[in-house]
């Protein structure tokens, strides 16, 4: 008899609040919709009851995970719009914090990924490897989580010993490859539970639109950092990563080696940080009247917002379009004919973002 | 003493709840201890599995609407009873009861009494996620049961006796090694641990068949859990376990054999993801299947 | 996917597009100004070329007046953006043809109440189900006026 079970909007699997509602027949998802909505802010509301400045403290809270994403991706709209190019050297530091974003997002995605295949001491190991960049993180900007680096034209903050976070990228590049890497791809449990799990096939991808990880494990090569190279990345020559199997595993395998990537590139960023100011731009920017629409490559994918300013001391329109808003709606066709015992893993899988899809 | 005392004793005393319940927790903190170290943890403190059962004591019994109350409260009694009662009949050294003609069923049977429990509270908890945990339960006990019963009944066609005592004397053989065999392969899955941790994956399934279940009832089932680990590891011992003349030896051998196994299990859960329910079933009628097979061949060649 | 259109190609093929009115360059973007567009024919377009969907952003004009809806459309490394606008605070749906702007249109119905005719699944997405549309729609058209300075919460008078 077909039963409705419903994952979430509180549930262990999950990190923050969204809700699966599946249709099963005995152990088998027959359909499947996906419900947001839980943790609805109203932040594209505020960002115009902000002044410029204001509104980059805001928007660095869309989310915990992908915070200088978003901070940075504003001001970069901003930019533009004023016309102001961020000095060399903020645009190195930009990379280092933005890849050790991803470093940290994609550990947490892996550490979660594995506690919901039931690999408790996997978890463990992630975690421990992920306070290593957190650590990082914390030592360049003070805080763990909202690192307040980004300012219009330019960073707050200097990375005045840059070879000093060398063994903790050592640390972690060791323990990626010893231990994260060949627990997902080695252990013959783990792989039980994700190979050939949640296919979304290369048209099926196409056809939600989906970005990032989940485009690339599905054999579609598209990437900002490679496609419309911002920041340091054509400089650095970022390489991407694809599979094409569409399976959890695939999707496990590129955030793997995009870790061992933005390693690489964090430490191509700190060698050859040029020298110079910080900012373009000193106190308060005045953003001419004008509109701008940027694309950067978050964690989870790329990351859109389209900037409006009518000169005033507020932005007039800021739309966010964070790459969980498409991924997540692909869940449904990734879970129908799966069993239920791998809905977690693959609703994990796609590394949904709730307080970015809400906003 | 007379026989109904000794009945009493040992299911009041040794082996039964004063004895077992410590050691329950004793081997249930050092499962957790070990893993926690496995994993770089600290590990809880040694009257950790005690405080969990202390604290749902204190707690108000909640049972859900629309449901029997006194079926709902009955299955954690039936459980720890059934178990208690297994281990009352189990020979470890220092039991009081004699030997129980055709005890080895009986004992099976009561083994059975705490998964069934489970699957009803699961069932009668009108929440869908005790309702697929029990489903899973029920499923995984019919795949796990097959080298379970095979490796203690082939034992018994081994010896040519239905007799607990009889099977702890039997002089070792290799049969022995090949039941044991059998009997480990389904260790893991009767003690829900990884990576047969199915019926209670609550990253899946929010929690276990108990999931509508709280305060003292809630304590039973995981008192009844703690004894179903002794009893599990007693039997093994005792089946399996070379005994000696003196019983003072036996439990030593015993305890070390209990330690091992425990570590053994540990170590597994530590290093496995969860399967899913085909994968666990698939892996126990084709591996256990086979060691089945294997284990019977050995009685009737040997 | 394999080979991207030419900026020369994109900016042919939008023009063709019925009621695009114009189309200009702004760096890596192009920008297409059609009031009165087809959404149903951009569809087909985009199809053709290849282009992958982002997002659609609208910005009220009025507390009940009309919508100005912009569709983004990525052929790498340009943005393409099509602007239009709502007529009586409706606009014909790009999902039934784009399965990607579902969530997009019905995000901008919850918040902003446009109606998008022809949308497969005009259920809420942000909202609970059976509330009024528009949330944010009367507090995003309000004169901004200028924020004040920073102040702390916590500051006494």
């Amino acid at each position: 008899m077909p039963y409705t079970f419903p994952l979430g909007p509180y549930h262990p699997a999950l990190e923050e609040p969204f809700k699966v509602n599946v249709r099963c027949s005995g152990e088998v998802i027959e359909s499947a919709t996906v419900e947001v909505g839980f943790s609805f802010r109203g932040i594209e509301l505020l960002a115009q009851k902000r002044n410029w400045v204001e509104v980059i403290t805001l928007i660095e809270r869309v989310c915990g995970i992908c915070s200088n994403t978003h901070a940075m991706t504003f001001c970069m709209a901003a930019e533009r719009i004023a016309g102001i190019a961020a000095p060399p050297r903020a645009v190195h530091i930009r990379t280092v914090i933005a890849e050790l974003e991803r470093l940290h997002s994609h550990l947490l995605w892996a550490g979660i990924g594995a506690e919901d295949i039931g690999f408790h001491s996997l978890f463990m190991e992630i975690f421990t490897l992920r306070e290593r960049v957190m650590d990082t993180l914390e030592a360049i900007s003070g805080n763990r989580v909202n690192y307040g680096m980004n300012r219009i034209g330019g960073v707050h903050r200097d990375i005045p010993d840059p070879a000093a976070h060398g063994p903790a990228l050592d640390a972690l590049e060791r323990g990626l490859a010893e231990v994260v890497v060949p627990a997902f791809t080695a252990n013959p449990t783990a792989l039980a539970r994700t190979r050939g799990v949640g296919r979304l096939s290369r048209e099926e991808a196409v056809r939600r639109g989906v970005v990032g990880p989940v485009a690339r494990a599905s054999g579609l090569d598209m990437d900002v950092r490679k496609d419309h190279p911002y920041l340091a990345y054509a400089d650095l020559g970022f390489r991407s990563v694809t599979r094409t199997a569409g399976d959890v595993l695939a999707r496990v395998e590129v955030r793997a080696a995009e870790m061992l990537e933005s390693v690489r590139l964090v430490r191509a960023a700190l060698a050859g940080l040029p020298p110079g100011p910080l900012a373009a731009v000193e106190g308060v920017p005045v953003i001419p009247p004008g509109e701008a629409t940027v694309r950067t490559e978050a964690p989870r994918g790329e990351a859109f917002y389209y900037v409006e300013s009518d000169g005033g001391p507020t932005p007039a329109r800021v739309k966010i379009r964070t790459p969980s808003f498409v991924n997540i709606p692909a869940i449904e066709p990734m879970v129908i004919g799966q069993p239920l015992a791998d809905l977690s893993i693959i609703q994990a899988s796609v590394d949904p973002c709730i307080s970015c899809t809400d906003r | 003493m007379s026989e109904v005392w000794r009945y009493l004793v040992a299911f009041a005393v040794w082996p039964g709840l004063l004895g077992a319940v410590p050691l329950g927790w004793l081997m249930l903190w050092f499962m957790r201890k070990l893993t926690a170290r496995l994993q770089g943890r600290r590990g809880p403190p040694f009257l950790q599995p005690f405080y969990d059962v202390a604290k749902l004591l204190g707690k108000a019994t909640v049972v859900p609407a629309g449901v029997r109350r006194g079926l709902f409260l009955a299955l954690p009694v039936v459980s720890l009873a059934a178990v208690t009662a297994a281990l009352a009949i189990l020979p470890l050294p220092g039991n009081p009861v004699p030997a129980l003609p055709g005890d080895v069923v009986l004992l099976l049977y009561l083994l059975e009494v705490p998964v069934l429990c489970e699957v009803l509270a699961g069932y009668v908890s009108r929440s869908v996620y005790g309702q697929v945990s029990a489903m899973r339960e029920a499923l995984l006990s019919l795949a796990y049961n097959l080298p379970f019963l095979v490796s203690i009944i082939a034992m018994a066609q081994y010896v040519g006796s239905f007799e607990m005592q009889a099977l702890q004397a039997a002089p070792y053989g290799p049969v022995h090694a090949v039941a044991a065999a059998a009997f480990l392969m389904a260790l893991p899955a009767r003690l829900k641990l990884n990576p047969f941790s199915i019926a209670n994956a609550e990253h899946e399934i929010v929690a276990d068949a108990h999931i509508e279940y709280g305060g003292p009832p809630l304590a039973l089932f995981k008192l009844a859990h703690a004894l179903e680990i002794v009893l599990l590891v007693g039997l093994f011992a005792v089946v399996f376990v070379p005994v000696t003349p003196w019983p003072a030896l036996t439990a030593v051998v015993y305890a070390a054999a209990g330690v091992a196994l425990l570590a053994g299990i540990t170590a597994l859960a530590a290093v496995t993801a969860r399967l899913r329910l085909a994968q666990a079933f698939r892996f126990y009628w084709v591996w256990g299947g086979c060691a089945s097979a294997l284990t019977v061949a050995a009685v009737l060649v040997l | 996917m394999s080979e991207n259109p030419t900026s020369a190609d994109l900016i042919a093929r939008l023009t063709a597009v019925p009621g695009v009115d114009s189309v200009s360059v702004d760096g890596d973007a192009l920008w297409a100004e059609a009031p009165r567009l087809d959404v149903a024919a951009l569809a087909a377009a985009m199809a053709e070329l290849g282009l992958r969907f982002v997002t659609t952003t609208a910005t009220p004009l009025g507390p009940d007046g009309e919508t100005t809806v912009i569709h983004h459309w990525v052929s790498e490394p340009t943005l393409v953006n099509v602007r239009t606008r709502t007529r009586n605070g409706r606009l014909d749906s790009l999902a039934a043809a784009v399965p990607a702007a579902s969530w997009a249109e019905r995000e901008i119905t919850d918040l902003l109440g446009v109606a998008f005719a022809g949308h497969p699944d005009p259920t809420p997405l942000l909202l609970p189900a059976g509330a009024a549309p528009g949330l944010l729609r009367a507090a995003m058209a309000e004169p901004r006026t200028a924020a004040p300075a920073p102040v702390s919460p916590l500051a006494r008078p």
